[in-house]
């Protein structure tokens, strides 16, 4: 019985101490001081969001494609591409298709930053320049943007484009890129969770 | 053999079959349809062998063991949680959803440890049995999460061992024990308290994959410990010796450990790298293992320190050569002691991890192969 009595105060302190936590928690969460760093991913086998038919890329301005992209589950990832002047871009189409039993909604778009290499006599420069003026375009096929909270019902499929583009707006007069950048780490993943 | 251990040693042996089967060529049982045989497998043991009855003793007190054991558990790492932030729950908390998603999962788990139960309580005198019966429910838990990889994949196959297999085993060990020993009710609150909070709460800690294998490793030690632990009948001064000398040693096992989850989990101020080229030859060879100082104070570092930084996804160790100060942010080249030229790309603030502080001979050589394996 003295045993019994010891669990259950130490059952009780524990309780207390996670009511604490619970407290604090949701004072960081209305203070936005809580760290949340995205979104799990649902690990459940009737669960079946992915990513199929990734289209060739379609070229605009002097944009080259260096390494085609690779495609898991929801992300995109390890291609390279070079642009060199405002508004060069390359577009990649390709499906989302909700196999699994459960609806799902997007959680979470996280683009990487990527890495820029440049050439020539002004190669760093030019790759700075390039690097801070990269822009994701995630659109479906009708033109509409991809946003968080967008459905994908069971069953369904939907067809959406990725631009990588180089936004060429605000630059400076004197930082205009004068050769071309080698964009690589190009990755972007869509999350999905569960409705 | 009993005849009863021989009825027990082909119900193994058949769902050991049927596991390596799925496991091997099928690949379709999902958390339902394994329940389905378990059950059926169940009722197939009570009909020939008849029904245990869960009746130990002290079974409250051991329930509150385990429930001690798994709120430590959480307490701990929702703490870790505000150092390393949380991620959102990807399940979905409408209740229809909830009891979709925890369904399965109630009737899997209750269903594994009542066919575990049976089988290692008629089985319990014939250690072999024991261990097969240990063997076959990792195997049955291993199915349930094949769907998770592809294990032809040489990446895939490691990480299953490593986030999964390894765990898997830890935990069946601890349910084995605890079935035998204190029966069947705890060894599904324990289950049962580990899988579903993961359904029903909005936030999750971000840990690291390494510091999460880790706890699910030292819990299931720590409670077999805690069960297993039997007092020996000592003099009071050989029991004080020995308390003594139980002390040292646990302390100093307990200290090394800590020090090797620090260093290795990657997630405080110094961390340890394993070298995985001989780019920095001869100061710094493949199969060393380096000890990394974070930081981000960029202004601090300097020509000829020896840089830690991600590129194209990889971990690259390099001296640096030349920095750069371009509108108040630096922009560093490097360049391996081994190698003849630069490396072709600048080096920015956001690619930097930190600086190499000392090595350590040799010790990196099993992380190497391991990589080597993964990548091919």
């Amino acid at each position: 019985m003295a045993r019994r009595n010891k669990r259950l105060m130490i059952i009780g302190f524990l309780f207390i101490a996670i009511s604490f936590l619970l407290f604090g928690f949701a004072a960081l969460s209305l203070s936005s001081a809580l760290m949340i760093n995205g979104v799990k991913d649902v690990s459940k086998p009737s669960w079946d969001v992915h990513i199929e038919n990734l289209e060739n890329a379609v070229k605009s301005g002097y944009a080259q494609e260096v390494f085609p992209p690779n495609f898991s589950f929801t992300t995109i990832s390890n291609f390279s591409i070079s642009l060199k002047n405002p508004d060069d871009s390359i577009a990649y189409s390709f499906k989302v298709i909700n196999d699994g039993e459960y609806d799902a909604k997007i959680s979470n778009i996280n683009v990487s930053q990527p890495s820029c290499i440049g050439s020539g006599s002004s190669a760093n420069s030019d790759a700075i320049n390039v690097c801070n003026s990269i822009v994701y375009n995630l659109k479906y096929k009708n033109g509409k943007t991809v946003n968080i909270g967008d459905l994908l019902e069971s069953g369904k499929t939907q067809e959406l484009i990725l631009t990588v583009s180089y936004d060429g707006k605000n630059l400076v007069m004197n930082n205009f890129v004068n050769s071309d950048v080698t964009i690589s780490d190009l990755k972007i993943t869509i999350t999905y969770s569960q409705l | 053999m009993k005849k009863s251990e021989i009825k027990i040693l082909f119900v193994e042996a058949f769902l050991l079959m049927a596991s390596l089967f799925n496991i091997f060529a099928l690949k379709n049982f999902n958390e339902l349809t394994i329940s389905i045989v378990l059950i059926f497998m169940f009722f197939l043991v009570a009909l020939l062998l008849g029904v245990e009855k869960d009746n130990f003793l002290n079974r409250n007190d051991n329930l509150l063991t385990i429930i001690i054991f798994v709120i430590s558990y959480y307490l701990f790492i929702y703490i870790v949680g505000i150092f390393s932030g949380f991620v959102l729950s990807g399940y979905s908390l409408r209740l229809i959803n909830i009891i979709r998603n925890i369904g399965p999962v109630i009737f899997y788990q209750i269903s594994k440890e009542m066919l575990r139960y049976e089988i290692n309580i008629k089985g319990q005198e014939k250690k072999f049995l024991i261990i097969l019966s240990a063997i076959l429910f990792i195997l049955i838990d291993v199915n349930s999460v094949l769907f998770m990889y592809d294990l032809g994949e040489n990446a895939d196959l490691v990480k299953f061992i490593e986030v999964s297999l390894i765990p898997l085993i830890a935990e069946n060990v601890l349910m084995t024990y605890l079935s035998i020993k204190v029966g069947y009710k705890s060894t599904i609150l324990y289950l049962l308290l580990m899988k579903i909070p993961y359904y029903i709460i909005p936030i999750i800690p971000d840990l690291n994959v390494y510091i999460d294998i880790i706890l699910r490793l030292f819990l299931p030690c720590m409670i077999l410990y805690v069960f297993a632990r039997k007092p020996k009948k000592r003099s009071v001064n050989e029991e004080r010796r020995k308390s003594k000398y139980s002390i040292v040693w646990y302390g100093l096992t307990l200290a090394f450990l800590l020090v090797v989850v620090y260093l290795t989990s990657g997630l405080f101020k110094y961390y340890a790298l394993s070298i995985g080229s001989g780019s920095m030859s001869p100061n710094i060879d493949k199969g060393d293992v380096v000890i990394v100082k974070k930081t981000d104070n960029y202004g601090s570092l300097k020509v000829g320190d020896v840089l830690v930084y991600e590129k194209n996804d990889r971990v690259i160790v390099h001296r640096i050569t030349k920095i750069v100060n371009d509108n108040n942010k630096y922009v560093f080249s490097t360049k391996g002691d081994a190698n003849n030229a630069e490396d072709a790309y600048p080096i920015y603030e956001e690619d930097i991890i930190g600086k190499v502080q000392f090595k350590i001979i040799l010790i990196g050589w099993p992380t190497v192969w391991i990589n080597e394996f993964v990548n091919g």
